[in-house]
């Protein structure tokens, strides 16, 4: 008795099922995201699990049967008098039915309250006893439009459930989710229009969204006039309309007993040559009744089978577009925050590159480039030197200086902290939920929405503090090679033998400085100062070093600046971008990936299906 | 003859005050779409209120036309052959096709203007039908009556069609059958008139409805008149059931048909005195109330914006100035010494006198020309030679100070730091003002480089200031005869007297005064003595006089900080008023036009009626 018991997908084996267990095992993990077209993947899942994963699964043999229409066509009085009482509410001034009635067999409806097509109503199964409180329940005091009365009639004919719904064309708008529903689940549709509605746009509208892909169904054209050539001539253009030819024409006159509750309405098959014809249709005058509860019935259900599944396939098709506007959409949006984003944080790079790693590289390619006794020599040097500096802090007199690699991050994070503002008017202006950006999409204005969203958020959390961008220490090292190669090619270039004498005599100079003015302020102090006279000697050596690259020409240290820019810029971009669109970020990167990707498996899957 | 004169004057004192007040309306409007600054959320909405601007303009320019019936409804209502009922002739064509009306048909007395109502029909031509005034009974001597195409079915130009010829009309009879009385379509179009147009709700094909279907639906019919359709005077529209087609059958019979005549009064009516020109004003109010509706939705979004967005301004301002004051101050506290050598510098020049001298000379130079004296006993070449050395270093680095003194720069922060604050304080703002207008820079808030440059300005006036007036009011009264005479008298008198020895040493013998008398013989050791007597004296009374006048460079200091943050606070003000006018004048505008509908009622009200 469990309407959600899970559905046994053991039993068949290979085409049509196994496409189906495909899709709904690649929908099932979109339909869970929280976007537009998680919707559109919802949907596609839904009509799966609810519709042709049951239906292929299983072998029901009933036939499900909703009657449509708009408003005060008569859809309750045509059920009434198909069932045999009056049970849906059936009012002159029409809107008067508020929520899904179906009647059916007694053994038929025990099978439907386990049957999966059906489980997503509320199922409230009732056994009909003449009751007139049925009426109350699916009138105006119905609690709920998606509920599905299930009313068990002793005297109706096995295997069929007709199903009544609310208008979906009045002001009650919320009717219009019942129809919706019911045409999700139907194998039949009893259209029912009279002679002033056939043409109404609504109608129209709501029919060829449901009916185009081939779905049966049949019109009932109620209160028509005499002339059977002006209906049959009707039915055809709304059919044209539509798409898709009814497969049978039934018609029954305008009558004023009918209003007056005096009569059932019984309307009868058109002249089969003025109807358009089809395998299912029935004689002349044939009542409606006899036909939709005759044996034509199994066939009409393989047919709505493949108008479900064509229906599916425009749908996974239309969800692929969509997953592909999508994806580009967020590579776009992307892109066009990453340009500015980079521009700032190259700008901000430069002006916060670390002097550092560029004189170590310049020191290492003199080194490199010098006889290897010279190279000791400087080495040796150097290590007294450090040895020097580091000898008060040893001694435990001062602090050891570290250089941390977090003054490059304070410097940036302060340089960064002005320009969001900026950043922030730039974005807003490029990514208005005006502009011309943005596609009209729903997910598209969804997104807009979230941009927007974000962009307030960055722009309320403006006076807060930048965290600190991290750097990795291997970006430094990436970058002190960097400069070798340059500072390297420089000097082969330019340099020539003279030229590079000089600089590497001034190296050995700048080696021998801070040693000579420890040692000499050691010897003529004592010690007391010695580090300090060697660290200031060796800060004149480091700004000469400067001096020296000038002499490379300064296109060394632009083309140092520009690389670091590269390197670093786009880390600095990111934390901008971060900080811009806090929530939304990280989401449209893997939107922009995968939306693409599963695109075209959802393609590859469509083309294998049968 | 004298009743229509008079009804011409009514009619044309009613046009002018419209007309005033669509002026007015115009000029709100235009304020909040200031190409520069417009207020996103009216921009976003603007096509709905140029509709209703348009609609009032037209309503405006046929105030004194023929009274304009339109039949609106739904696919198979009955339009056509209500027409026909109400002509009492076969002009339009009704039939069972749907939809059947395509081209509209105008019925009109003979010689009437109506190329402002068949304007923009050309896709659907409309035909024309001519009537003389009197021809079909009393019901028909003014008015243009249109059967339009319906409102509901699929061919979609009609609903265009019927769109602009309800436009054009004053009176819609929005004829219903029983399946259009809820349907969402027919709803919806008569929504998008409601009180913009005077309705009569037709329920037609009462000989196809049981009694009881006909009173069920004719309260359906009324409770959406009375819930959605209410003219602009509070009252519902009437609701009327008819059968057009039996009406039609029985014409020249005599015999009366429900609900026909009471069609007929009520249309009829429309040319009996005062009774169209209260439709139309009623009309006119209908649309204004939905301007006011319109304005009303956007200021409950925007009025809390831009009441932020004028705080976020004022606190931007205020941050930036404050910032720019603190800088000022850290670097006036750093130019304190410079400040003391111009003052030192500026006093000497209103002090004639060896105090004057002695304030102007460098420290170095008096010490190296006082030593240069005291070396003179021994070396007279080094002694010239240090006092001239020391002098020329002197003079020197005073040129270099005296340089940087000049300019204002060192006072000013830079471009870039000025950018950087502006940035930092102003970014909510702005974003602020963006998200409103699409302008990062409306209402007044000034751009980066304009309120630096005033910045900078206020700093450079008052420095100005200072070098041209302060300094010399502070040199004069430094220079004043009470501290010159202390300092300068004993130089004087020192000179005096070596000169008096002088002078007894060699010309002695002709007064009678011997050196011994006068104290010793005088020499060059006594005018070397006297001359480091005289600089020891100078250099005290130098010192002195720089520390009295070291008092005054903090009050200097104190003007020019005074000056440059009253200079900045106008700024700030100024700045601050312009922007608070911009935001203001936009709230008010908004406001006046969330009350547009209450201001015309009034007016109107004031107006003379020509219904009394």
């Amino acid at each position: 008795m469990n309407p959600q018991k899970p559905v046994n997908t053991d039993t068949p084996t290979g085409g049509l099922p196994l496409a189906f267990r495909n899709l709904s095992e690649l929908l099932r993990p979109l339909a869970g995201e929280n976007s537009p077209t998680a919707k559109l993947a919802a949907r596609c899942l839904e009509r799966l699990e609810r519709d042709l994963l049951p239906r292929t699964a299983g072998a029901h043999e009933h036939l499900v049967a909703g009657i449509v229409g708009p408003n005060n066509a008569g859809k309750s009085l045509l059920f009434n008098s198909l069932v045999g009482h009056k049970i849906s509410p059936s009012e002159p001034r029409g809107g008067a039915t508020r929520c899904l009635i179906g009647a059916t067999s007694a053994e038929l409806a025990q099978a439907l309250l386990r049957e999966p097509s059906l489980a997503q109503f509320p199922l409230t199964p009732i056994h009909f006893e003449g009751a007139p409180e049925l009426v109350l329940r699916a009138g105006e005091n119905a609690a709920d439009p998606a509920e599905l009365l299930l009313v068990e009639l002793d005297d109706f004919p096995p295997g069929v459930l007709l199903i009544d719904a609310p208008d979906f064309d009045s002001i009650l708008t919320a009717n219009r989710a019942a129809s919706e529903s019911l045409m999700q689940v139907a194998d039949l549709a009893l259209v029912v229009v009279t002679r002033h509605t056939y043409h109404n746009e609504l109608v129209v509208r709501f029919l060829e969204a449901w009916l185009r892909f081939g779905r049966p169904w049949a019109l009932i054209y109620n209160e028509a006039y005499e002339d059977e050539t002006v209906t049959a001539e009707h039915a055809a253009s709304l059919a044209d309309k539509l798409g898709t030819p009814p497969v049978a024409v039934f018609t029954a006159p305008f009558d004023m007993e009918l209003q007056r509750g005096n009569a059932s309405l019984q309307p009868t098959a058109l002249t089969p040559a003025l109807a358009p014809s089809s395998a299912f249709s029935p004689a002349a005058q044939t009542p409606l009744s006899q036909w939709l509860f005759g044996e034509e019935r199994k066939l009409l259900k393989a047919s709505a089978l493949a108008a479900s599944t064509a229906n599916l396939r425009d749908e996974v098709s239309s969800l692929v577009e969509e997953l592909r506007s999508e994806g580009d959409l967020a590579a776009r949006l992307l892109q066009a925050v990453a340009g500015p984003a980079l521009a700032i944080g190259r700008d901000v790079a430069g002006r916060s590159m670390p002097p550092g790693p560029f004189l170590e590289a310049f020191r290492r390619v003199a080194d490199r480039r010098i006889s290897a006794w010279r190279r000791h020599l400087r080495g040796g040097a150097r290590k007294l030197r450090l040895a020097i500096e580091g000898l008060s802090g040893k001694l435990g007199v001062t602090k050891t200086l570290t250089r941390s690699r977090h003054l490059v991050g304070d410097l940036e994070a302060k340089e960064l902290a002005p320009e969001i503002g900026p950043l922030l008017e730039e974005l807003g202006r490029k990514l208005a939920p005006r502009a011309e950006f943005w596609p009209d999409s729903e997910a598209a204005v969804s997104l807009a929405g979230r941009v927007a969203t974000d962009l307030a958020q960055a722009a309320a959390d403006l006076g807060g503090p930048l965290e600190t961008v991290e750097s990795d220490v291997r970006l430094l090292d990436t970058f002190e090679s960097v400069c070798e190669e340059l500072i390297e090619a420089e000097l082969d270039a330019k340099g020539g033998r003279t030229g590079e004498h000089i600089v590497q005599f001034g190296v050995d100079l700048l080696h021998s400085l801070p040693v000579f003015a420890g040692i000499g302020t050691a010897i003529a102090t004592g010690g007391l100062g010695a580090d300090i006279a060697a660290l200031a000697a060796g800060g004149l050596g480091a700004a000469m070093t400067e001096r020296f690259t000038k002499f490379l020409g300064s296109g060394v240290a632009r083309d140092a600046r520009k690389r670091w820019q590269e390197l670093r810029g786009e880390a600095l971009a990111e934390a901008l971008i971060a900080r811009a669109l806090p929530s939304l970020h990280d989401e449209l990167a893997k939107r922009a990936q995968t939306r693409t990707a599963t695109a075209d498996v959802l393609t590859a899957t469509l083309k294998e299906m049968p | 003859m004298t009743n229509s004169i008079e009804n011409l004057e009514r009619q044309a004192r009613l046009g002018d005050t419209l007309r005033g007040l669509r002026r007015d309306l115009d000029k709100d409007v235009e304020l909040l779409k200031d190409p520069k600054e417009p207020l996103l959320g009216l921009l976003e909405r603007e096509d709905e209120l140029q509709r209703y601007c348009c609609d009032l303009d037209a309503q405006l320019e046929r105030v004194s036309g023929a009274a304009v019936i339109t039949l609106v409804g739904a696919t198979g209502a009955g339009k056509s052959t209500l027409l026909n009922a109400l002509v009492g002739q076969d002009i339009a064509t009704p039939g069972t096709s749907r939809p059947t009306t395509t081209r509209p048909v105008i019925y009109r007395p003979r010689n009437t203007d109506i190329s402002r109502l068949v304007e923009g029909l050309e896709s659907n031509p409309p035909l024309i039908v001519d009537y003389t005034a009197g021809q079909s009974g009393n019901l028909f001597s003014e008015q243009v009556i249109i059967d339009a195409p319906d409102t509901n079915s699929t061919s979609t130009t009609h609903h265009e069609v019927v769109r602009k010829l309800a436009e054009r009309s004053d009176v819609l009879v929005v004829v219903a059958h029983r399946q259009s009385v809820a349907e969402l379509a027919s709803i919806e179009f008569v929504d998008a008139f409601a009180g913009r147009r005077d309705l009569i709700l037709v329920l037609n094909r009462a000989d196809e409805l049981s009694q009881e279907a006909q009173s069920e639906l004719l309260v359906q019919l009324r409770n959406l008149a009375a819930e959605r359709w209410r003219s602009a005077s509070g009252d519902a529209p009437p609701v009327i059931a008819i059968s057009a087609a039996r009406a039609l059958l029985r014409e020249g019979t005599g015999e009366a048909v429900p609900g026909m005549d009471e069609l007929e009064e009520r249309l009829g009516a429309l040319v009996a005195t005062g009774r169209l020109g209260s439709v139309r004003r009623h009309n006119a109010l209908g649309t204004v109330e939905r301007v006011a509706g319109l304005a009303a939705a956007i200021q409950v979004v925007t009025d809390p914006e831009l009441a932020s967005l004028k705080e976020n301004g004022f606190l931007a301002l205020e941050a930036f100035r404050m910032r720019v004051e603190a800088e000022l101050d850290e670097r006036l506290d750093l130019r304190r010494g410079d400040l003391k050598h111009l003052l030192w510098q500026e006093t000497s020049r209103h002090w004639d006198g060896p105090g004057g001298w002695a304030l102007k000379t460098g420290g170095l130079a008096g010490l190296g020309v006082g030593a240069g004296a005291a070396l003179v006993r021994r070396n007279p070449l080094l002694a010239a030679g240090t006092a001239v050395g020391a002098f020329a270093l002197d003079r020197a680095s005073g040129a270099i100070r005296e340089q940087r003194l000049e300019r204002s720069s060192g006072l000013v922060p830079t471009d870039l730091e000025l950018d950087g604050w502006y940035r930092e304080e102003f970014a909510r703002a702005r974003l602020g003002s963006q998200t409103l207008t699409g302008n990062p820079e409306a209402f007044g808030l000034a751009s980066s480089e304009s309120t630096s440059a005033r910045a900078t300005g206020s700093i450079e006036a008052a420095w100005a200031r200072l070098l041209e007036r302060d300094l010399q009011v502070a040199a004069s009264r430094g220079s004043k005869w009470f501290f010159r005479l202390p300092v300068d008298l004993p130089v004087y008198a020192l000179v005096g007297w070596v000169v008096w020895r002088a002078g007894t040493e060699l010309f002695g013998g002709f007064f009678g005064v011997t050196p011994e008398s006068a104290g010793g013989g005088a020499g060059s050791s006594l005018l070397i003595n006297a001359a480091l007597v005289l600089f020891a004296w100078l250099f005290v009374a130098r010192g002195a006089v720089r520390l009295l006048l070291g008092r005054l460079v903090a009050s200097l200091l104190g003007g020019v900080r005074h000056s440059a943050t009253a200079e900045l606070e106008r700024m700030q003000s100024e700045l601050a008023a312009a922007h608070s006018d911009g935001i203001t004048s936009r709230r008010n505008a908004l406001k006046r036009l969330a009350q547009l509908d209450d201001t015309w009622r009034a007016r109107l009200h004031g107006a003379p009626t020509d219904a009394s």
